[in-house]
């Protein structure tokens, strides 16, 4: 691991100057302050692009790191709703997604004259189906963690060593991973989505998604959580209805990273 | 009733649960069984044969109370 720390280092300083796409999560915290402690902060500028889609819990992090590291830190809106690409929810959506973030994050690059664009991709994520990947190359965007081959096991304990608050955040994707393929994003889905989770997080829930299925809120909690998960929804349902969900059900196989993409072989065979 | 539907209910009923047993989502790739939360670790262990049916995901159907 301690070769991999020293491999992110030479790869930033490659980098010159960084544009970091900067969204709070585990990853793009630690590439902030990895870059910003390798580079000075000069030549750094994290940037968190907004949307509906970009869950409210997370900008808060975001600000809390940029403010206790002083990252230099800009936030600009991302538009992925006005791309059908995008709003027709296929499986390619994250492409679109990407396309539009690292469209405005190029210009920014150039504006402030940073050399490099940079995400806080891992090297686990290679396994999972990652269409935004492609966005990123065809834009030229590096991936310093995981051209070093840190895992995300290896960034939290990194991230721990250095005490970011996020070394244990669980994933926090954005809103429109939520909707079942094919239920087109809309800015309303999003909001019953996130009210829905916050309502869980109150009830103590940890790690855990509603997924959006239509008229049904298919509930995943993680393994560890799903025992006590009897006393932690009572009294829920009900509010999830008044948002609009129809039905509510509980995933008796409980949360599962890239759930929504078990469907794909099916969707690509139809 | 959807063929998968009547076999899921039946392996429910092997294992020894009476229940109701629905879809949701909008291929109905979502089978919801309608019982009480205490039943799911044995639901759980019965949700591969159940997706071999044709399921994508294997739920329990929570009924709402007052607020």
């Amino acid at each position: 691991m301690e070769a991999k720390h020293r491999a992110l280092s030479r790869i930033l300083e490659a980098c010159e100057s960084v544009c970091i796409g900067y969204s709070g999560g585990v990853d793009s915290v630690y590439l902030a302050k990895a870059a910003v402690d390798v580079l000075g902060r000069d030549r750094v500028l994290a940037v968190t692009g907004r949307s509906a889609a970009y869950p409210a819990v997370q900008h808060r992090i975001a600000l809390e790191c940029v403010e206790r590291f002083r990252i230099p830190h800009l936030e600009v809106e991302t538009h992925e709703l006005a791309v059908p690409g995008y709003t027709a929810n296929a499986p390619s959506r994250c492409y679109y997604c990407k396309d539009e973030l690292w469209s405005r994050l190029t210009d920014v690059a150039a504006t402030h004259g940073l050399r490099t664009v940079v995400d806080g991709s891992n090297a686990d994520d290679a396994a999972d189906h990652r269409p935004g990947t492609q966005a990123a190359q065809e834009w030229g965007v590096r991936s310093p963690l995981r051209e070093a081959g840190l895992s995300k096991r290896e960034i939290r304990l990194l991230s721990r060593r250095e005490g970011l608050p996020t070394w244990d955040q669980p994933a926090s994707p954005c809103l429109a991973s939520r909707l079942a393929y094919g239920l087109a994003v809309t800015p309303e889905r999003l909001a019953q989505v996130e009210r829905a989770e916050a309502l869980l997080r109150r009830q103590g829930l940890r790690e855990f998604r509603v997924r959006h299925h239509g008229a049904a809120a298919r509930i995943e909690v993680a393994p560890a959580e799903l025992e006590e998960v009897g006393a932690r929804l009572a009294g829920v349902v009900a509010r999830l209805r008044a948002l609009g969900f129809r039905r509510v059900l509980l995933d008796v196989e409980g949360y599962r990273r890239g759930a929504l993409n078990e469907g794909l072989v099916q969707l690509a065979r139809s | 009733m959807d063929e998968r539907l009547e076999r899921a209910r039946a392996l429910l009923e092997r294992a020894g649960m009476e229940v109701e047993v629905g879809t949701a989502g909008a291929e109905a790739e979502i089978l919801a069984v309608r019982t009480g939360l205490e039943e799911r670790a044995a639901v759980a262990r019965l949700a591969p044969e159940i997706r071999a049916l044709g399921f994508r995901y294997v739920t329990i159907e929570l009924e709402g109370g007052s607020p």
